[in-house]
């Protein structure tokens, strides 16, 4: 069967080879090492008809495997004037340019040097791949001493090497944490795909979302009739477990809530599980809400391209708050999601002053912390009804699941949402146990699979740098019984199931409300015999 | 070996030969010079304000751009629910929140504290960094520093502001115990030579290193040397250097009576040093008291952060995307604006 693998198969890959990890540089100075891409550690090209969507320049058909990757006429122009352009807008990547020292300290913080041990994978030399341009074109010393001054000339290498390793980075921020100024390499990457996008070149499992996004309102492509039939089919299973039939309102006028949340929560297990947790904590609240099929995603690919698309993604939000005149808005379960919601949109989008400060509609707790952009994460409002006492649970029902938590990076590093799901897990799970101190909470380790990165063809790298995480997955494992990942994240639900498969066998990845929804006691209905994934309660082990 | 080779050859080489021009030329040209060796101080009176000028044109270009977004890096809880605890100085609010995450992160260099090895046990062979070293050296390398421009304001201040002579009691006590040594040119020293040897020595960091790297190292090493052997071996006449450095600061020219080849090479490579510094990495210290990710308080949801530049976009507005479904939406029995 081996002959029968493909590198986008985690199967393809023998442990003991991933495992071996040559940590020390290959000789030569780096600026002359060449780049080579091999099947499963690159994404597919961006399609053009995706770029054409969006009206994004220079789409056209090329593969990283072709020698000539048909850059546009003039690309260095366009390259360098995308370059001035962002950094006279972004005091932000100004400094990151100067003030680094080169110390290191963030070489071996990164999950992708940690599982590959490629020195262009450290974060400093990550950075370095577009300072090293910075220095050549835009400084007096990188001009006239060149090389010396750390400074090289823009090749069409150059931009493969973009390519190569600003899609090897999730933006995740680990780095940064341990950098004395700060730096944030999510700051490099993604100007290393915003020049990139200028010249055509990006990742199709980043720009099909975005297009999709752009034209359905959610990153699958999923038409509004699509949507009520997942979400009428979600409300099927959730009636075969609860025997409760819930109402799922969508596009409704006037409902105070609006709710957004990623698509793939609605068709992709295990986050299906999940949305069906929303669901009967929203029956069970009585809560006055509604999804929308305009505004279907929370999620924003565009993150991950330019700050441009991401703004043109996420506009869709407060807009469809206002038509619909809803008071405040909710956010599922997501990480880069939050990112955006949290840092981005109220600057880009906002203000949202048609909205009001949301405020419980059953303790009444008004969250003053989100009274500008008037959005509130699902996880401070469970713990804030468990907090007050206001849901009856039974844990007991998660007898069966002994769960960890994984932080997300965006949730944690981006915004600092560490306590409330873990307030909410503890009281819905019998059996909670933290990983190792310097992999959870604002440390936290990489999925391996965020901004962009989820895809197959690229499953070695996915593999690698989940590869801290799923060590410390399996060492809770064989250390507390742990057979379940808890995590609040679309991203995470998907690529951190490939990497338990594969670095942790035997645990399996769960959203938050999934575990609400299985503890949750509502009135009406059957007694729960099955989990919200219809096994027999207990069984899950 | 990684990272040596032609590379290393022509960075450190490079960094070692331009230090060495930076005090040798000086010497040189005071020899040549003979009795006019004072017209030296002349091109040296101008790095200070080489200094000022640069410093503030390279800080003035990065305040003219805009900081876009407010994205605080948040390494603590948030401040949410009024149960959960949050971490304040983690993950700052207020502006009293954020000054006291700086003086963490910038000034007692919390960050490198961090750094612990990464469970569980990750890739065989995965070194790091040498942990916690590089905390406690670049934590020493600047206090030192720090204490010994302190004490130098003697030559400059007459009388010598209370705080210098503070400074000058901690040394003296050490000086008692092991005479001829002050315990920052110690620490100084040890830890300019630590930072000199990790950088060579953990092939990852080598491999990463540039002549801009290496030069301020070198450079500093050279001050350190050349001043100690002017405090603790030599007998060059301080007092004579006090009364030009004071004459000067009055607008008086002082001469000592001879030149000091010493004091050249030392004096020169400090010059050096404030021309060399608002033209490199070590304006990290500016830039870390102005860095978006530490100095930003995480209030984004409450108050919203304004970016002048904020672009226009093209958006698909609802009416356009309604037009395109409405047949289904209709189908499906969902609301639509125009039936």
């Amino acid at each position: 069967m081996a002959a029968q693998r493909k590198p986008d198969q985690p199967e393809f890959y023998e442990r003991s080879t991933l495992e071996r990890i040559e940590y020390a540089p290959p000789p030569g100075a780096w600026p002359r090492n060449p780049v080579a891409f091999h099947h499963g550690e690159f994404l597919h090209p961006a399609k053009p008809k995706n770029l054409e969507a969006l009206g994004l320049p220079s789409a056209h058909a090329w593969s990283p495997l072709d020698e000539d990757w048909q850059l546009p006429a003039g690309w260095q122009q366009i390259v360098l004037d995308g370059l001035r352009e962002r950094l006279e807008g972004s005091r932000t990547l100004r400094l990151m340019m100067d003030t680094c020292v080169r110390c290191g300290a963030c070489a071996e913080k990164c999950p992708f040097f940690i599982g590959s041990g490629d020195p262009k994978n450290m974060p400093v030399l990550r950075a370095e791949l577009l300072r090293s341009i910075y220095r050549k074109y835009f400084t007096a010393s990188g001009r006239i001493l060149g090389e010396f001054a750390g400074a090289r000339e823009l090749t069409p290498q150059v931009i493969k090497e973009w390519f190569k390793y600003f899609f090897q980075c999730t933006e995740c921020r680990r780095c940064a944490v341990f950098c004395p100024y700060g730096i944030d390499t999510a700051e490099f990457t993604m100007l290393g795909r915003d020049l990139l996008l200028r010249l055509g070149i990006s990742a199709n499992w980043v720009m099909e979302p975005v297009a999709n996004c752009y034209r359905t309102g959610n990153h699958l492509g999923i038409q509004p009739q699509g949507i009520k039939d997942s979400l009428e089919f979600l409300a099927d299973e959730l009636e075969e477990v609860t025997g409760i039939r819930v109402e799922v309102p969508i596009n409704r006028k006037g409902a105070e809530i609006l709710f957004v949340t990623p698509s793939g929560d609605l068709m992709a297990d295990p986050g299906t599980y999940t949305a069906m947790g929303y669901l009967a904590l929203f029956h069970e609240l009585g809560l006055d809400y509604t999804f929308s099929t305009y505004a279907s995603e929370g999620g924003n690919f565009g993150l991950f391209a330019s700050p441009e698309l991401m703004k043109r993604l996420n506009a869709k939000i407060y807009a469809e708050a206002k038509r619909l005149g809803v008071k405040w808005i909710l956010g599922g379960e997501c990480g880069h999601m939050w990112r955006v919601v949290h840092q981005y949109m109220d600057t880009m989008n906002g203000p949202a002053d048609f909205l009001e400060v949301p405020t419980s509609p059953i303790t009444g707790t008004r969250f003053a912390h989100a009274r500008g952009t008037k959005m509130l994460h699902i996880a401070e409002l469970t713990a804030d009804l468990i907090a007050h006492g206001r849901l009856k649970l039974d844990p007991a029902r998660n007898a069966g699941v002994t769960a960890t938590f994984h932080d997300s990076c965006n949730p944690a590093r981006a915004m600092g949402l560490l306590e409330e799901p873990r307030a909410v897990l503890r009281a819905v799970c019998p059996n909670f146990h933290e990983m190792a101190a310097d992999t959870i909470r604002e440390r936290t380790l990489c999925c391996g699979g965020g901004a962009g990165l989820g895809a197959d063809e690229n499953m070695e790298v996915r593999l690698r740098a989940g590869m801290g995480r799923g060590k410390a997955v399996a060492q809770v494992r064989d250390a507390c019984g742990v057979n379940t990942l808890v995590t609040i994240c679309a991203i995470d639900r998907a690529t951190l199931t490939t990497v338990c498969d594969y670095w942790a066998p035997g645990v399996r990845v769960a959203g938050l409300h999934e575990l609400v929804g299985n503890a949750l006691v509502m009135r009406g209905g059957k007694p729960r015999t099955h989990n919200l994934r219809q096994e027999p309660l207990g069984g899950e082990a | 070996m990684p990272g040596t080779g032609r590379h290393l050859a022509v960075h450190i080489g490079g960094a070692l030969a331009a230090v060495a021009a930076a005090c040798a030329l000086p010497v040189l040209m005071a020899w040549l010079l003979g009795p006019h060796w004072p017209v030296l101080l002349l091109p040296l009176g101008l790095a200070p304000l080489a200094l000022v000028v640069l410093f503030v044109a390279k800080v003035a270009r990065w305040m003219r751009a805009p900081v876009p977004f407010r994205v605080p890096l948040t390494t603590g809880q948030q401040r949410g629910s009024a149960t959960l605890p949050r971490r304040r100085f983690d993950n700052p609010h207020s502006t009293f929140e954020v000054v006291i995450r700086v003086l963490l992160d910038v000034f007692l260099l919390r960050p490198l504290f961090r750094a612990t090895p990464t469970a569980p046990r990750l890739g065989r062979g995965l070194a790091h960094g040498m942990a916690r070293w590089l905390w406690l050296f670049a934590a020493a390398f600047h206090g030192a520093l720090a204490i010994v421009v302190l004490r130098h304001l003697r030559m400059f201040l007459q009388p010598a502001p209370h705080f210098v002579a503070w400074l000058e009691d901690f040394d003296v006590a050490t000086e008692m115990l092991l005479p001829k040594v002050h315990a920052t040119s110690v620490i100084l020293l040890l830890a300019l030579l630590f930072l000199l040897g990790r950088r060579l020595v953990l092939v990852r960091v080598r491999y990463i290193s540039l002549a801009a790297d290496y030069f301020p190292l070198f450079l500093l090493l050279a001050i350190a040397v050349t001043g100690i052997v002017m405090r603790h071996l030599t007998r060059t006449d301080v007092t004579a250097v006090q009364q030009l450095a004071l004459g000067l600061a009055a607008g008086k020219l002082v001469l000592p009576a001879r030149a000091d080849f010493w004091l050249l090479a030392h004096v020169f490579s400090v010059g050096t040093l404030l021309v060399y510094f608002p033209l490199s990495k070590l304006m990290h210290l500016p830039g870390a008291l102005l860095s978006p990710t530490l100095t930003l308080a995480n209030n984004n949801r409450e108050q919203r952060y304004i970016n002048a530049r904020n672009p226009q976009v093209e958006v698909l507005h609802y009416a356009d995307y309604e037009a395109a479904f409405r047949d289904r939406m209709i189908e499906a029995g969902l609301p639509v604006e125009k039936e």
